[in-house]
């Protein structure tokens, strides 16, 4: 199995079935995935930070940073390679409360709702979500099943569950 | 009505609703504002007590929250949009206020309206109000305010 | 087959929202149509069949109260499933709302989730 690592501030969508998406560290960073069950396409972002506002124009050469430019991009790039929005199952793990260098646990929190605007904003919402707590998580998604794995330390290896309606597996699919 | 903090359930409500639908968070408390670019709204309810709550905010804050709340680029707003979620933000803060109140009372509300700008209640109306609150927002100060009429 | 899908708030944005969530469903939805209060709602009900109404309780002229009402009174309207979208979460209102032939109950401020859920829990959706 292909292994495509997603780093901090990165993001990129396959459509390779023998590739497993991963990325790692996730502290007060959001993963998000969306996967479409049908045309198979997986995509992962790894954003450190909620607003690209505060990137002094930086955004632009970093979009995979944010969460708003980083999941706007995200589904993009998704639809380009196939992908239907109606049928996309979406994850998100990460946005551990870090304390950041004032002092406050901030900045996951913050990126928690930051993932939960940019999301609504692009007409999405989470079918599965690991947020929040104080551990710095591992995800990894099977390109070819959809299924996603979330590994904390110290702790065992589980998946993350989610339930499509039948409207959004379509019609005629038989269950993996 | 039992004794309640009510500055602490007006904040913890805010909270709540700000999160939940409106994908923001306040900054913290801080001191109203005064002269500048304002939406105001009110909502009236009927019970025992009686009361109305307000929200005030900078129309530069109304527009990042609207835009969050419809979940579009403040560019795409129209020019009533901004004060139309103003109105359902003072309702549902009113709602979920009126809710967690330790009291076995149901409320009736009436709808939001908003304030004109620059408008001034009779003089000898106002009474003090029974809650008060500011919190930093985005391009802001929120100012969320309590009002009940004397019971008999 | 596409459904159809009426909203009633007397707020244009909550009805905006509400749309947005009902987009998050992934059912192939027809018509989304809109009504301010109850009495726009029943006229619009005149003229087209709907599969689901979400409606708000405090609303001008005819409220969410006499809506349901109205709904269950008339053989062609009382099989629509009705979910109540409201700031009342008084566990009376609830149970009377349901009484009166609600098929869900759900409170604002909610998360866009809880009312997609809500909404294919009301329409029997399965899911695999």
């Amino acid at each position: 199995m292909r292994q495509l690592v997603v780093g901090v501030g990165d993001g990129g969508v396959s459509r390779d079935p023998d590739s497993v998406i991963v990325t790692y560290a996730l502290g007060s960073c959001i993963a998000v995935m969306l996967y479409d069950p049908v045309a198979k396409v997986a995509g992962m972002v790894h954003f450190m930070l909620p607003e690209s506002s505060m990137s002094n124009g930086s955004s632009n050469a970093r979009p995979w940073m944010y969460a708003d430019t980083g999941i706007s991009l995200l589904l993009r790039v998704a639809l380009q390679n196939g992908a239907d929005k109606r049928r996309l199952a979406v994850f998100a793990a990460g946005g551990a409360h870090v304390m950041d260098d004032n002092g406050v646990f901030n900045i996951g929190k913050r990126n928690c709702l930051a993932l939960r605007k940019a999301l609504w904003k692009s007409g999405l919402v989470a079918h599965s979500e690991e947020t929040g707590g104080s551990e710095a998580r591992t995800v990894r998604m099977e390109v070819g099943t959809g299924r996603v794995w979330l590994h904390a330390p110290g702790g065992e290896q589980r998946e993350m569950k989610v339930r499509l309606s039948v409207a959004q597996r379509g019609p005629g699919l038989r269950d993996q | 009505m039992s004794e309640q903090n009510l500055d602490q359930l007006l904040s913890g409500v805010v909270d709540t609703v700000m999160e939940t639908m409106f994908f923001s968070t306040p900054r913290g408390p801080a001191e109203p504002e005064a002269g500048a670019s304002v939406l105001k709204a009110r909502v009236a309810f009927r019970g025992r007590p009686s009361g109305a709550l307000r929200v005030c905010l900078s129309a530069a804050s109304a527009r990042i929250l609207a835009a969050g709340f419809l979940g579009e680029d403040e560019a795409m707003l129209t020019d009533s949009q901004p004060g139309e979620v103003v109105c359902e933000f003072a309702n549902m803060l009113c709602g979920l206020f009126l809710s967690r109140l330790e009291s076995d009372e149901s409320f009736d509300l009436n709808s939001p309206e908003l304030v004109p700008v620059g408008s001034l209640a009779a003089p000898g109306s106002e009474a003090l109000p029974a809650a008060s609150q500011s919190f930093g927002i985005e391009e802001g100060i929120l100012t969320v305010t309590l009002h009940l009429e004397a019971t008999a | 087959m596409a459904l159809n899908i009426m909203i009633v708030d007397d707020s244009r944005v909550m009805r905006a929202f509400i749309r947005k969530v009902v987009g998050l469903t992934g059912l192939d939805v027809g018509e989304c149509c809109e009504a301010g209060d109850g009495e726009d709602a029943l006229k619009l009900l005149q003229e087209r069949r709907m599969d689901l109404v979400l409606t708000d309780i405090n609303m001008p002229r005819m409220n969410g109260e006499e809506f349901v009402r109205r709904l269950e009174r008339d053989e062609s309207l009382r099989t629509i499933p009705v979910i109540v979208v409201s700031t009342d979460s008084s566990h009376n209102r609830v149970q009377q709302m349901l009484a009166l032939g609600a098929s869900g109950y759900i409170t604002k401020p909610f998360l866009p989730e809880a009312l997609r859920d809500e909404v294919e829990k009301v329409l029997g959706v399965p899911h695999v």
